[in-house]
């Protein structure tokens, strides 16, 4: 149970998303998602305040 | 509470365990009972992610935190996606790679014993008291409102959670939260819908809106970087980073949900579709707060939404002084609302000048009500000192209670009690199992069969279970004890992550040194708590530096023995 960890453990090999053909692309919409909402937050507040 | 009710809220509670029970009742050994056999798909995943935060205090204290502060709340989740895109890239590989059942065994396989021991006791004491309150308090708000008897409403809750995590493990808890997401979505957009029916004809969703947005409530993003301020921009993408890391990557209540993925890609989907739904939610969550909040615009509010307090305060000989700030404050309530009807209207001509002139008006009133309340605030907490000042988690329940109609009260409790139900199975079935892979298994009873482990996990979930109850029942008597469970999370999460991000990330420390940082950053993190006025964010933050700062200074100083050194070198041990 306590056999340490070999770097070939911690380097993991990718598996395919389904879409968007890497896991980094998949990241880069999440992040952009992010972006959008916060623009979007910044938009709403002005615009009602 | 009506007969449809009744009937809406019991009669979904036993379908969630009946139904937990009946589709979990072939879970034979300890893979299926911890990680329901590694299949559950990723939009299963992100619901149970999803449900197993969103607790019962989510939605009674969130549309009330809108109501008195706007929506700046929502900053808080900001660092939700980046955290999870972290996670993806780190955790999860290995994590599936090592096929482990609690994310503390990666300690030992990376460290030794000592972090291991170290990362599940605190897990275990943070958790463990968190259970009984998420228990707790949402039965206190309820019986408070609705006048129920607190420990009926603790027993019950508890005993119906209890039985299906028991019979079934994660895969029962994975289940159930699809059900409880749903009837918690559906609940959530029930009382959002009436709000607008029953706002004055005249009153359309942009008009609300404007209103809201006029007087302070939809001030959803504040980029002015202030220390003391606990909800801005940074505060929500830095601090809220490092605590939404802590608690996905190494909670074992959350790290569970994602293990028991059938890859590692359905255990990234899923925990990628909760970074993209989870602002959102919470943003609408808000603006359900912040509409229940012009709702009150047009219909006179309570002066203080606790009826205890407010008995408490016209039974005591401040009832009087009491009765003259209430006729004020909704004298001054017409008021306001007149010159807001004013308000409206000018913005619908298009008059900018009488639109400005016309808010100054409101916003004076909104001041005036405002000296009112803390007035009343004042005389409650003269009347009792113990009383509780801040009503905020009871204005939704108020509204919902007041104003719904039959049937929509009961599929909001019905909401209510899932939310309850959800965050408190993934606790139980999480403490379970830390409890016998990390310990028992571990330290007790290293070779046993897989009945023997199944039956000693079922037995610790049940035990557990009646720890969470009778906290939640004695609860009431613990006083300060509560606000200190809230903290205690938030003075161990920064130290925890840092353990694991040294792990990830910093291959060269070793064990040793990473647990004498750990318990620098604890006692700095103390420091912090009792000595300063810190906000507890930035807590997970300082933790997390400290580990990863204090480990790297302090490895040069321990020379490892070259057969206990963790190989990073390529070679294969």
């Amino acid at each position: 149970m306590n056999s340490r960890l070999t770097e070939d453990e911690h380097n993991t090999e990718e598996e395919k998303p389904p879409v968007l053909k890497t896991w980094n692309n998949i990241y880069a919409l999440v992040f952009l998602n992010l972006v959008v909402l916060i623009i979007f937050f910044y938009i709403f507040t002005k615009v009602f305040e | 509470m009506t007969l449809l009710d009744w009937i809406v809220l019991i009669g979904f509670l036993l379908f969630v365990t009946v139904y937990g029970v009946w589709k979990t009742r072939g879970t034979k050994d300890i893979d299926g009972y911890m990680r329901a056999g590694r299949t559950t798909p990723w939009y299963t995943i992100a619901l149970s992610i999803m449900a197993t935060q969103a607790s019962a205090i989510t939605f009674l204290s969130t549309p009330g935190q809108a109501y008195v502060d706007g929506m700046r709340f929502v900053q808080f989740y900001l660092g939700l996606p980046i955290a999870m895109i972290i996670i993806c890239i780190t955790a999860v590989p290995i994590f599936h790679r090592l096929n482990i059942y609690t994310a503390y065994e990666y300690l030992e396989k990376r460290f030794d014993l000592k972090n291991r021991t170290l990362g599940s006791l605190l897990f275990l004491s943070q958790r463990g008291l968190a259970a009984g309150f998420t228990i707790f308090a949402p039965s206190l708000i309820l019986s408070v409102i609705l006048g129920w008897d607190i420990n009926l409403t603790v027993i019950f809750t508890g005993i119906l959670v209890v039985i299906y995590t028991t019979t079934g493990g994660t895969k029962a808890v994975n289940q159930t939260h699809i059900h409880q997401m749903i009837i918690i979505t559906l609940g959530m957009f029930a009382a959002f819908i009436m709000i607008f029916f029953l706002l004055p004809k005249d009153v359309s969703p942009l008009d609300a809106a404007y209103v809201a947005g006029k007087l302070g409530r939809l001030n959803a993003i504040d980029f002015t970087f202030d220390l003391n301020n606990r909800y801005t921009f940074w505060s929500g993408i830095i601090g809220g980073t490092f605590l939404m890391l802590s608690y996905f990557g190494t909670d074992q209540s959350q790290v569970q949900r994602y293990l028991s993925g059938s890859t590692a890609a359905h255990s990234r989907l899923g925990l990628l579709a909760n970074g993209v739904i989870k602002v959102p939610m919470q943003f609408f969550i808000l603006f359900v707060g912040a509409m229940v909040f012009v709702f009150y615009q047009f219909n006179a509010p309570p002066l203080f939404f606790n009826p205890v307090a407010v008995n408490t305060v016209k039974q005591s000989i401040y009832a009087e002084q009491y009765n003259n700030l209430s006729n004020r404050f909704e004298q001054v309530h017409k008021e306001k609302q007149d010159k807001l009807k004013e308000m409206l209207s000018s913005i619908h001509s298009g008059n900018k000048k009488l639109t400005e002139e016309n808010l100054e008006q409101v916003r004076k009133k909104q001041n005036e009500a405002n000296i009112i309340r803390n007035e009343a605030v004042e005389l409650i907490s003269e009347a009792d000192p113990g009383a509780d000042s801040n009503d905020t988690n009871y204005i939704f329940i108020s509204y919902i209670i007041n104003f719904l109609p039959a049937g929509i009260i009961g599929l909001i409790l019905a909401a209510i009690f899932s939310a309850s139900m959800s965050s408190t199975s993934a606790e139980l079935n999480a403490l379970a199992s830390t409890t016998v892979i990390d310990f028992y298994k571990r330290m007790l009873r290293k070779e046993a069969s897989d009945k023997h482990y199944l039956i000693v996990s079922k037995l610790a979930t049940i035990l557990w279970g009646a720890y969470a109850i009778t906290f939640a029942l004695f609860a009431n008597r613990l006083g300060s004890l509560i606000e200190a469970v809230n903290i205690l999370g938030s003075l161990v999460y920064g130290t925890i992550l840092g353990i694991f991000l040294v792990a990830f990330y910093l291959k060269k420390i070793s064990g040793t040194p990473v647990f004498i940082a750990a318990i620098i950053a604890e006692l700095v993190v103390l420091y912090c708590y009792i000595f300063t006025s810190i906000p507890f964010l930035w807590y997970n933050v300082i933790g997390c530096v400290i580990v990863g700062a204090a480990a790297l200074i302090i490895n040069p100083f321990f020379r490892i023995p070259a057969k206990d050194k963790p190989d990073y070198n390529g070679g294969v041990e």
